[in-house]
């Protein structure tokens, strides 16, 4: 019973990483993106976006990959045999990934400090595209060698007679999905982060709203894509919808719902867009995990080692104080840096930045 | 123990284990830096608030908060690379060291997860928020970092001393093994250490500060690297406990961690020799010596403790080629496949032998294979050396296979020497 339990925990965690993760990513990246789209129809919400959204575009990508430490530590114990299979086969490939991930986070730091935001578009356009780039192709590396892994037949094949170019080609439509959905999750992270100006006195209501209304027509025109890709990827796959397929229709059509109210500004719609995504976001992670578990399945279920080690019943008293303490902590501090924000610079201020 | 057989990755860019080790230092250099910089932000900020010392604070805002802000990310990213290199490159004893202590090492993230908030806090409210909260949040980062320290070091050191554990079977006695204290307090003292010396390179490159300045910095600096001098202490410790379940045979890295650990002596009592002397601080020759001492020990002392568990991943239980003493026990006692086959199947026999028992260290082309480190063996050099390689090299496990295979192994071997591939 106990065994099972702790399965089942270990299960939810990777699970519970892996959505935080995407969480945090999405708004990374999503958030460079916005800015380079603004930065390229020269929109006028550009100086809100780029002094709210430019400096949490790092801390988000660190803790994006604090919380990505879970699903890495969980994968291979979980999926042992998935796991090593894409290892052995792209292991390079795999190892590859951090020098993309290693420029991305320099670049997207960089872009994020505060005389960097002061330097002409010229400037901060190309950083803010590399960084992007950088961290689409971290994504686009890690989906391959995913696939690569869960491929049964592949076990047996060697290195060099891989069908990587069809799995680049396959992998496509997931860098557009995950592009879209970062994009997505940026825009309602805008907006909760403009609303927040708004109250704090920092922001006119007239230039919330104005930014805000791009970022939700932007947002609903991706909601409305995804929307639609989803249906005719399911229809294509002829495979019954099941739960989390009606949770991913249900979470697009309260995103969908959301995005219109809070346009319409007759309801909570930010509340309801954000809910609407995250379980849209959980779902799409339900389905991706599928075809996981039933390599799982098929292979007789989870390892009985590993059953018995997360049975442990003292580890996993110790492992949940010690998550319970520091999500404590972690939320008291933030609240102490919402309490604490300091005012934002003068322009006395900013001149003497620029100039030092 | 049960562990199922797993894939073998094999590159010919470079030896796996240099690609691990390099990873593996990396990560443990910047998070010692990280942590020890954490140390010594607290120590200046305490000091600048007693002594009403307003540089001390402005030397954190200025030096010390980008060391650790730097540090932190290059411990995470290379963090990232060192597990996904250690699930390739030791699957087997990844897979092990996952499952096993899997709650320890949540833990363990949890508290890096808080350490960087607060320190993240901490470096974006350093110049607006009361003494009370900036202490409070540097004693989160030091709080966190260093609870996450001791996890991963638990789990590390735990591959020297896994004996207890084989007895209990527990996983707590697996983390509170023998080489537990030596290995943190040798951990801790490094991250002092490196952080040190990078804040004294700070001092020497920090400008608008007069002499006085500096040597006010650097004297607050020094404090630091004199417990240094406990570090010989942790090194015999940590021997000790080695040689304790090798026998009386010394370890290959004793003298390398001997020298590392002569070398923080050496930087300890000049570190005090220059607190006595009042009113001096260390030059800029002086600190690229420290300097190159502090990263040289460290770095020697990373790789020996990489080397340490040789012939095994995991002392006892774990080979270095991912199989367990049992295995190769169990393979030596099969019995003997018939050897009517042709050439030709003998050759891929011998390339699965390779694949097998080899290549997870050994590639089969390219700077170590096994092809390069035997090019001078004859035909009957390469039977009688492979065979007793644990003899003739003792980092090396000894040979899993049979006889049999052991032939197929030298006949695959000579094939490719002839330009067979």
């Amino acid at each position: 019973m106990a065994e099972t339990a702790g399965a089942d925990l270990l299960m939810l965690l990777h699970h519970a990483g892996l959505l935080l993760h995407l969480i945090l990513v999405g708004f990374a990246v999503g958030g460079a993106l916005l800015l380079c789209l603004f930065e390229i129809f020269r929109g006028e919400e550009i100086a809100h976006l780029e002094r709210l959204v430019s400096p949490r575009i790092a801390p988000a990508l660190i803790l994006a990959i604090i919380a990505g430490f879970a699903p890495l530590l969980l994968l291979p114990v979980l999926h042992p045999l998935a796991y090593h299979q894409g290892g052995a086969l792209l292991g390079v490939w795999r190892l590859a990934m951090l020098l993309p991930l290693s420029v991305g986070l320099t670049l997207i730091h960089l872009q994020s400090m505060e005389s960097f935001r002061r330097l002409p578009g010229v400037f901060r356009f190309p950083v803010r595209l590399l960084g992007l780039l950088a961290l689409t192709s971290v994504g686009a590396l890690w989906a391959i060698a995913r696939r690569v892994g869960e491929e049964a037949t592949l076990w047996s094949a060697r290195a060099r007679d891989l069908p990587l170019e069809g799995m680049v080609r396959e992998a496509l439509p997931g860098i557009g999905l995950f592009l879209g959905v970062s994009l997505l999750l940026g825009a309602i992270g805008s907006v909760w982060l403009l609303e927040g100006e708004q109250r704090r006195a920092r922001l006119s209501p007239g230039e919330r709203f104005r930014a805000e209304e791009t970022l939700l027509r932007l947002a609903l025109l991706v909601a409305v894509g995804l929307a639609i890709a989803a249906e005719v990827l399911r229809a294509r796959s002829g495979s019954p919808l099941g739960a989390p397929g009606w949770l991913l229709r249900g979470g697009l059509l309260l995103l969908l719902a959301g995005l219109v109210t809070q346009l319409q500004r007759v309801g909570p719609g930010r509340t309801i867009a954000s809910i609407g995504a995250l379980a849209s976001l959980a779902a799409g992670l339900l389905l991706r995990e599928k075809r996981r578990q039933a390599l799982l399945a098929a292979g007789g279920g989870l390892d009985t080692t590993v059953a018995a080690a997360a049975g442990d019943a003292e580890g996993r008293t110790v492992f949940l104080f010690a998550l319970g303490l520091s999500t404590l902590g972690i939320l008291a501090v933030l609240r102490t840096l919402r309490r604490d924000a300091p005012p934002p610079p003068t322009e006395e201020e900013t001149r003497i930045e620029v100039l030092s | 123990m049960d562990l199922p057989q797993l894939p073998v990755f094999e590159t010919e860019l470079l030896r796996p284990q240099t690609l691990l080790s390099s990873l593996a230092i990396l990560h443990a250099l910047a998070a010692q830096l990280a942590v020890g910089g954490g140390i010594l932000a607290a120590l200046f900020e305490v000091r600048g608030e007693r002594w009403g010392e307003p540089l001390l604070r402005e030397f954190v805002h200025r030096a010390l908060a980008p060391l650790i802000l730097i540090a932190a990310v290059l411990a995470l990213v290379s963090g990232v690379g060192a597990w996904l290199a250690t699930s390739l490159v030791a699957p087997r004893a990844s897979l092990l060291l996952g499952r096993e202590f899997i709650w320890l090492l949540g833990a363990a993230g949890c508290s890096v997860a808080f350490g960087v908030v607060c320190g993240a806090a901490y470096l974006s409210r350093a110049r607006t928020a009361p003494a009370r909260r900036r202490w409070l949040l540097l004693g989160g980062f030091i709080l966190g970092t260093g609870l996450a320290l001791l996890g991963v070091e638990g789990v590390l050191a735990f591959r020297l001393s896994p004996e207890e554990w084989v007895r209990t079977g527990d996983a707590w006695d697996g983390v509170l093994g023998a080489a537990l204290a030596p290995s943190l307090a040798r951990r801790v003292l490094s991250s002092l250490a490196l952080a040190a010396v990078a804040g004294l390179i700070g001092v020497e490159r920090m400008q608008g500060l007069d002499e006085s300045d500096r040597r006010l910095l650097a004297r607050t600096i020094l404090v630091v690297l004199v417990p240094l001098a406990l570090m010989p202490m942790a090194t015999i410790g940590l021997l000790g406990v080695v040689t304790e379940a090798d026998g009386p045979a010394p370890s290959p890295w004793a003298l390398p961690l001997g020298l590392a650990a002569l070398g923080s002596l050496l930087v300890a009592g000049g570190a005090l020799a220059l607190l006595v002397r009042g009113r001096s601080r260390p030059g800029r020759s002086i600190v690229v010596g420290l300097a190159a001492l502090v990263v040289g020990s460290a770095v020697i002392a990373e790789r020996a403790r990489e080397t340490l568990a040789l012939p095994y991943d995991i002392r006892g239980v774990l080979y270095a080629n991912g199989l367990t003493p049992e295995e190769v026990d169990l393979r030596r006692a099969a019995r003997p496949r018939p050897r009517e086959g042709v050439a030709r199947e003998e050759i891929q026999r011998g390339r699965q032998v390779h694949r097998e028992l080899c290549a997870r260290c050994h590639a089969s082309r390219g700077r170590s294979s096994i092809q390069e480190l035997t090019r001078s063996w004859d035909r009957e050099m390469l039977i009688g050396n492979l065979a007793k390689l644990h003899r003739l090299q003792p980092s090396m496990p000894p040979f899993a296979g049979s006889d049999p295979e052991l032939e197929e192994l030298v006949a695959w071997l000579l094939w490719t020497r002839d330009g067979g591939r």
